[in-house]
């Protein structure tokens, strides 16, 4: 079996199959551009991965590996949050550090299915909280001012989303 | 790709004396920008990523998602949502100098689609210079608007593509309307996009105006004039264009002059809506001789009384290539062979509307089946069909493509349901109200089972429902009897049927305890017939009261007895009883409106739904605080509840709903008389976003509420105890899945809505 080495930010070397690094569209265009044949002692770098991120990135490609390529959604208003499959519940079931870092990987891999079901999780925890919730839920600090606020708020009045 | 500051230390590589990797110890963690002392910051993900995370939210999500910081705000507002955002502005004075015109023209935000409602327009400022650009769609309702300000504003909108204009009386009652034909070949040029217009319920509208607005707007693709009086007669039509006189009237609207616009403009028409008016047979043949130039895509002919199978068959003919959508609803003369002929010839229609339609009966509908894109179909109220015409129809084979089904007020049978349940599972809309016969537990039970995918669900008058069919509790039973029956498989592999390997032990016990659960059920309490009572009235409603605790806490003590069942055999609680409403987690729209037999129990176990939006509760009587409570802590998204006549409820109950629903818009506490000033207080306090209040019939309130919610800022129309009671007007939950709510006719003279 062909395999790849792909080297994390901190060092560390995982030699991958190729068709499992390949789900990673960044990978994919790396080594077709760079003209990198399996099997060599070419290592990939990933500097903006680290190693416990890219290894459990490499864990979701490799329980994937069979999915099909997932087709680019057309516009349309239905898009469900309902749809992730236990194993990948399962797999999401970590702190939100690492939860941030996984869709920051998977964003700069390129890889749509892990960025899709990682996207629906934080969905899924912003649904029905309040602004101040979801502040605590996700760290981020108001900079609004007050007189921004007001503005905000004044101009919900009047705006409706349909 | 995305971009990191601050990327983590780059380690070079160190081969060993073997060729084996050695790794230098690690040193201090690398440098992550990402992270602050606080943890992740989700605040500063790229752009695309949070407006890819803000696609999954409802339009109430992002709202209060886009409220928590500017980046944050920025992407609720990104253009990938910009198409969906109105500007609707109600009940104000236009005027650029006051709010909130004045803090809109401040804002920098612009609204593509802007709602305009009873707007008294004083001072249009600069604001449609300024935004006016930007405007996709703009529709002025029962406005108080003058040909002036009209032109005035249609002056800037160069990038309309709809116009919509329903009663503004003023307006046309006006003859000058667009007369200057300088004026008139200027705002040619500007609204040379305009594809859509709508002249709805206008009495004045003439031919002459008429003729005007269509040299205006050069690009129609659709035309409605609903509920406008337009003249079918030939007779009026050679009283008020005598020999061969050309010039349109300014007198009358008739059918003859908008029929020659028509052929004008065939080649562009895709849409024709003659709702409400008196358009009959003879005219629809007229456009049906326009031929197959004519190319109708869509038509509008709700309530049109004079049509029957004739013309529109000979229209359909001519336009069956083309047509995806029908309405045709309280149309009352159509037909059976009408339905028929619409089924055979019209392959590719998608919307089918005809509610109420008296004369449609098993047989037409049966036919429905051939229409394979069909997407929504409305055949409430058509009394002559019932199960079988269903049953036999939409629901005999397993349809992905139907999303919206309204089938409120037939004689359905408990079986049809289930069909529809099996069959149907792509539906996004079941409006099954006052189907009270054959909407029972069991029917519920399948539809939380298999349809996961609804957002509205109607069940108003279903008075059958009950806690077991929200909640599951001890139906599974009842459901597996019903698909063995169905099925014919013998009784003994009845645990095969169960999902859920490796309990079978446990369920063959809990199976056990089922049916005596099932018999312990609360019941609506019968009135023994024959049976005169002496009592009081009052006197009999306390007995009726204590009836209904004692069975409440019996049913709870039940509940609680299943859970620790469920608790000590470690199954999940779905092993041994049914589903629960919790499944539809996409529901956004539930009318359980005089479902009288729903009781705490219900709303205490497991009634957690994140989207839900609008929920009625009318009638329900005997909800009390504490199945309020639960209720609001797990349905969170609340805009619009109705607890209209659930007499049960008192102060805390109102202190729960202004405590966790804190996306409160409409409040109905009609006839909950237990209610007293407390409640408006807690209101006042905690209840920032409320629009309408309904306190009618709460007899312990202050007959002015209007004081103490004056610091309420959004609060515009608060119904009081004094008002004139036979005013029942509610609110009408979720009908229909489109965009724009319809538009609401004008309030009777006697209702006293108070404006703040």
């Amino acid at each position: 079996m062909p395999t790849i080495k792909l080297q994390s930010s901190d060092g560390e070397v995982f030699d991958t199959d190729v068709q499992i690094a390949k789900c990673s569209g960044t990978i994919k265009t790396m080594l077709e551009d760079l003209g990198m044949d399996e099997g060599d002692d070419e290592v990939v770098p990933l500097p903006n991965v680290n190693s416990a991120i890219l290894r459990k990135v490499l864990q979701w490609a490799t329980f994937h590996k069979d999915d099909p390529i997932p087709v680019e959604d057309d516009d349309s208003k239905e898009k469900r949050t309902d749809d992730i499959s236990s194993w990948d519940a399962d797999f999401l079931k970590v702190d939100q550090g690492t939860l941030f870092e996984l869709i920051l990987a998977a964003n700069y891999l390129d890889i749509k299915g892990l960025l899709d079901v990682t996207c629906k999780t934080v969905a899924n925890m912003i649904k029905g909280k309040t602004p101040e919730e979801i502040r605590k839920t996700f760290n981020i600090k108001n900079d609004f001012t007050p007189a921004e606020e007001e503005q905000v708020r004044k101009e919900n009045e009047w705006c409706e989303e349909k | 790709m995305a971009f990191r500051a601050g990327i983590g230390s780059f380690r070079t590589r160190s081969i060993g004396k073997d060729g084996t990797e050695l790794r230098s110890p690690e040193l201090l963690p690398p440098y992550d920008a990402n992270f602050d002392e606080f943890g992740p910051r989700y605040a500063d993900l790229p752009m695309e990523i949070l407006v890819n995370i803000f696609s999954y939210l409802t339009p109430s999500d992002r709202r209060e998602a886009g409220l928590t910081c500017h980046r944050w705000c920025e992407a609720a507002h990104h253009t990938a949502f910009l198409d969906r955002f109105w500007l609707v502005l109600q009940r104000i004075q236009f005027d650029a100098n006051e709010p909130p015109v004045r803090m809109l023209l401040d804002s920098f935000r612009h609204f593509p689609n802007v709602q305009l409602r009873e707007v008294d327009f004083e001072r249009l400022g600069n604001y449609f210079q300024q935004f006016g650009p930007h405007i996709r769609r703009i529709a002025f309702d029962a406005c108080d608007l003058q040909e002036r300000a009209l032109f005035a504003i249609l002056s800037h909108l160069a990038g309309l593509r709809s116009l919509s204009i329903r009663s503004c009386r003023d307006l046309f009652m006006c003859v000058l309307l667009f007369e200057n034909p300088t004026e008139r070949a200027a705002l040619r040029q500007t609204l040379s996009g305009v594809t859509e217009l709508s002249l709805a319920h206008i009495q004045y509208l003439s031919d002459a105006i008429l003729h005007r607005l269509m040299e205006i707007m050069p690009s129609l693709t659709s035309l409605g004039l609903p509920g406008c009086n337009v003249s079918f007669h030939p007779g009026l039509y050679r009283k008020f264009y005598p020999g061969d006189r050309k010039q349109p009237s300014e007198s009358v609207l008739t059918f003859q002059y908008i029929a020659q616009v028509i052929d004008e403009r065939k080649a562009l028409l895709r849409t024709l809506d003659f709702s409400q008016t008196l358009v009959d047979d003879n005219a629809l043949e007229v456009l049906a001789a326009m031929g197959p130039e004519l190319q109708l895509e869509r038509l509008e002919l709700e309530r049109c009384e004079q049509l029957s199978g004739r013309g529109l068959g000979t229209l359909l003919r001519v336009q069956a290539a083309h047509l995806r959508e029908l309405n045709l609803s309280r149309s009352y003369r159509v037909t059976d062979s009408c339905l028929v002929q619409i089924c055979q010839e019209v392959p590719g229609l998608r919307v089918l509307k005809m509610r109420e339609c008296r004369a449609i009966s098993n047989q037409g509908v049966r036919q429905v089946v051939q229409l394979a894109q069909l997407e929504v179909l409305d055949v409430s109220y058509c009394k002559a069909i019932n199960g079988e015409g269903i049953l036999e129809g939409i629901a005999s084979k397993r349809n992905e493509t139907l999303r919206e089904l309204y089938i409120g007020g037939l004689d359905l049978s408990e079986r049809s349901i289930i069909a529809i349940t099996e069959n149907l599972p792509e539906l996004r809309v079941l409006d099954l109200g006052y189907c009270f016969h054959a909407m029972s537990d069991l029917c519920l039970q399948f539809i939380c089972r298999n349809m996961v995918r609804l957002t509205h669900l109607t069940l108003d008058g279903c008075r059958k429902v009950s806690d077991g069919g929200l909640t599951g509790l001890g139906m599974l039973g009842q459901m597996q009897r019903y698909l063995q029956a169905d099925t014919e498989v013998p009784p003994e592999s009845d645990p095969a049927i169960v999902a859920g390997n490796g309990q079978q032990s446990a369920e063959n016990g809990q199976a056990s305890a089922s049916p005596p659960a099932e018999e312990r059920q609360p019941a609506v309490p019968q009135a023994p017939p024959f049976r005169i009572s002496l009592r009081s009235r009052a006197e009999q409603e306390i007995v009726n009261d204590a009836e209904r605790k004692r069975q409440l806490m019996e049913a709870m003590q039940q509940k609680e007895s299943l859970k620790q069942q469920a608790s000590s055999s470690s199954s999940s609680t779905a092993a041994f009883s049914g589903y629960s409403i919790e499944r539809l987690q996409q529901l956004h729209v539930l009318n359980l409106a005089g479902c009288n037999s729903l009781t705490d129990v219900s709303l205490l176990f497991n009634f957690r739904l994140l989207e839900l939006r609008e929920l009625s509760l009318s009638a329900c009587k005997q909800f009390t605080h504490e199945g309020i409570q639960a209720l609001v802590r797990g349905c969170p998204a609340i805009e619009k509840l109705d607890l209209s006549e659930c007499f049960n409820i008192k102060d805390e109950a109102v202190r729960q709903i202004v405590l966790h629903l804190h996306r409160l818009r409409e409040l109905s506490l009609r006839g909950c008389y237990q209610l007293t000033d407390y409640s408006l207080d807690y209101i006042a306090c905690h209840c920032h976003r409320l629009r309408v209040l309904d306190v009618r019939g709460c007899k312990q309130i202050d007959g002015e509420p209007a004081r103490r919610l004056a610091n309420l800022p959004q609060l515009t129309t608060i119904r009081p105890d004094k008002a004139n009671d036979h005013d029942t007007s509610d609110v009408r939950f979720g009908y229909g899945g489109s965009a724009m709510p319809p538009g609401a006719p004008p309030p009777p003279v006697g209702l006293l809505a108070m404006r703040l």
